[in-house]
């Protein structure tokens, strides 16, 4: 029996419900009704969705060969609109996309939201897509142009200004 | 008395001045619509100071114009880049954005656009006639009716919204129980906020949103490399826009029930433009034979919600015009600029202001044809956007979310909470845990525990079998749950007798 990336994430799933679960004891009777209404089907959810995928007994043997003739149908139907066709490509791809959402929250926390997200945008056009100089620098300086305009100037909105400014 | 009302009402609003202002109200609502994060509620505040000095009626035609017409502008971002705008164009992404992909997003906006104001002339003649009858259907309504009706919403979109039904009611109970960080409005207490002052007041929606829903779908396409619209081939433009309209005329049953069904929700206070369209778009799911297509971009999965989130206006001013009781938070502002405006809200509006009643009627009308069409004209321009290559898009599609999320309270930390979501999002569809019912959950997670809590004081722990309507709502929840089984044995049984026929005519022609 080996876990599968899925069989990971649906179990980091039971553990945040399960915090959900247990941290409910702590209020006071009316204000853990809710939370212990919700989670506890929840746990129970998740926990049949795992041992349905991961343990090889007939039902889980039933539920995983209509998992994958659904997947097929859709794949057949929509392969190109549906998102997990995301699923065959290599996991150092997917390490990237995180990476710039990282990089990005990293130069918007230090620079500003408006510097930030030039900077970024500038970046990611010119090193990651590979578009010329000009198209780098023009796209980030319109983007950045307009965001100022409309938050800072028409809305009158203070944006961040970066933990280094 | 209504025709004079109407003559007088038509008086004052088929002026150039008035006209002007409808139209400046309309593009400024269309504009704030195409933006994530700023809602109806931003339009009213910031252009409030600004229609305080005006007439009353010339106010009106601006302001109501501008806050009708934000729904509008949100189909457009809700069916281009799977972002809904607001929470109120939630569910015309669940068909919308897969036609985007299918390289029909003309036709979708268009679709979208037509009924939105189909719709939007439909809540205003429901405006106009159900006045007289408004108290009563509020009266059937109660809040285990509207327990129930929450979690039926779940439900239905668990079950319609992605490849696992068990995966997607994990997923809306996930979204439950994160709608519940924060401060407890029933006992006043604060639950699961880890010590943080920024999570006393809870996770807010429009960053949650943005992350699940927008950064998300960036990140899946950026993995993929694509563009938006996967499939190439020539662009749709007039033509695209021309199908999008004849299909609104020719699935006329379904927007009309939208219409309706938007109508009637949005006389409910507190229920909103949110239910509306995720509801209208659960029934048309829920009872079309081909629902398995829905969620993988059905023409009449667009019309539904969009006629419904429209309608919804109508509806919602009937409360806040003939009773004074604001059922949202825009309602509640355009109440307040009524009031300095020296109009008082109430039965008054029937008897003595008839003409600025009706004038509300007229402004609707005119501001979803207008916006409409506004909108129209764009949308051969806007199909382009689906085909330009997604490492282009995405990087200025994110920093504009991350200004979107920060707008909304001005805090750093919502940028934070988008990008996190959006992380969450990225892996909940990959391994096939649909984000759909996480958000209904999240929404309406509060006023679910709210609801909960006044009918068991009401009416004791089984109050879902003591009201009717609450009744029937629970069996349709048990059957919905059911669904995928029962279809399953149904057809199993049918294909066996099918078998048997044929084995039986073999026999009988050997």
């Amino acid at each position: 029996m080996k876990l599968k990336l899925p069989d990971w994430f649906s179990l980091l799933v039971f553990l945040i419900v399960l915090m959900f679960f247990f941290g409910a004891f702590s209020f006071t009777t009316r204000a853990k009704t809710i939370p212990l209404i919700v989670a506890a089907p929840t746990l129970f959810l998740i926990a049949l969705q795992i041992v349905l995928e991961v343990l090889p007994s007939p039902i889980g043997r039933w539920y995983q060969g209509k998992n994958i003739q659904n997947q097929l149908a859709a794949r057949d139907e929509l392969a190109y609109a549906q998102t997990d066709c995301t699923a065959s490509k290599p996991v150092r791809q997917d390490l990237v996309t995180v990476a710039c959402l990282a990089v990005l929250f990293l130069l918007v926390w230090l620079l500003g939201l408006i510097a930030g997200g030039l900077l970024f945008i500038f970046v990611y056009y010119k090193f990651i897509a590979g578009e010329s100089w000009l198209s780098s620098i023009s796209t980030a300086l319109i983007v950045g142009l307009i965001s100022y305009g409309l938050f800072e100037v028409i809305l009158k909105t203070s944006t961040w200004r970066g933990f280094l400014f | 008395m209504f025709f004079e009302g109407l003559a007088a009402a038509a008086e004052m609003i088929f002026t150039p001045y008035s006209f002007l202002m409808l139209f400046m109200g309309v593009a400024a609502g269309l504009t704030f619509g195409f933006i994530p994060g700023l809602s109806g509620v931003t339009v009213l505040v910031l252009f409030m100071p600004f229609v305080l000095p005006m007439e009353p009626v010339h106010a009106i035609a601006f302001i109501l114009g501008a806050h009708a017409v934000v729904v509008t502008g949100d189909t457009l971002t809700a069916i281009l880049f799977n972002v809904p705008g607001t929470s109120q164009s939630l569910a015309t992404c669940f068909d919308g954005f897969p036609l985007a992909q299918k390289g029909r997003a003309a036709e979708a906006i268009s679709a979208g656009l037509t009924s939105s104001m189909l719709g939007g002339i439909i809540g205003a003649i429901f405006l106009m006639a159900a006045i007289p009858v408004f108290r009563p259907l509020v009266m059937i309504l109660g809040s285990a009716e509207y327990f129930m009706m929450i979690l039926m919403g779940i439900t239905m979109i668990a079950l319609l919204g992605g490849k696992s039904f068990l995966k997607g009611l994990i997923s809306g109970g996930l979204g439950l129980l994160c709608s519940l960080i924060g401060f407890d409005v029933v006992t006043g207490g604060f639950r699961y906020t880890l010590g943080s002052r920024f999570l006393y007041s809870g996770l807010d929606f429009v960053p949650v949103v943005i992350g699940l829903f927008a950064i998300a779908q960036m990140m899946v396409l950026l993995t993929t490399g694509e563009s938006i619209a996967a499939k190439r081939g020539r662009l749709e433009g007039f033509r695209g826009i021309l199908t999008g309209a004849a299909a609104t005329f020719k699935h006329c049953k379904v927007w009309i029930r939208g219409s309706v069904l938007g109508a009637l929700i949005g006389i409910i206070p507190g229920i909103g433009g949110t239910v509306a369209n995720i509801f209208s778009y659960g029934v048309q799911a829920g009872t079309a034979r081909d629902r398995e297509e829905y969620g993988k971009g059905k023409i009449e999965g667009v019309i539904a919600p969009e006629s419904a989130n429209n309608a919804k206006e109508g509806g919602a001013l009937i409360p806040t015009l003939a009773f004074g009781i604001p059922g949202s938070a825009s309602m509640a502002i355009l109440m307040s600029i009524l009031m300095l405006k020296g109009i008082a809200p109430g039965p008054d509006m029937i008897s003595k202001n008839l003409d600025i009643t009706v004038s509300f009627v007229l402004v609707l009308i005119i501001a979803n044809i207008m916006a409409s069409f506004l909108a129209i004209l764009m949308t051969p321009f806007l199909e382009r956007v689906t085909r330009i290559s997604i490492h282009r898009l995405a990087p200025v599609i994110i920093v504009i979310c991350t200004l979107g999320a920060f707008s909304v309270n001005r805090r750093i930390a919502d940028v934070m909470v988008a990008m996190l979501f959006g992380l969450v999002g990225f892996y909940m569809r990959k391994y096939d845990y649909s984000p759909a019912p996480f958000i209904i959950g999240f929404l309406l997670g509060n006023r679910m525990e709210r609801a909960l809590h006044i009918s068991l004081r009401a009416w004791g722990p089984l109050f879902f079998i003591q009201r009717p309507i609450s009744l029937v709502l629970l069996c349709c929840i048990i059957i919905l749950v059911l669904w995928p089984y029962l279809k399953e044995k149904f057809i199993v049984s049918r294909l066996k007798a099918s078998l048997a026929k044929e084995g039986q005519d073999e026999t009988k022609a050997t």
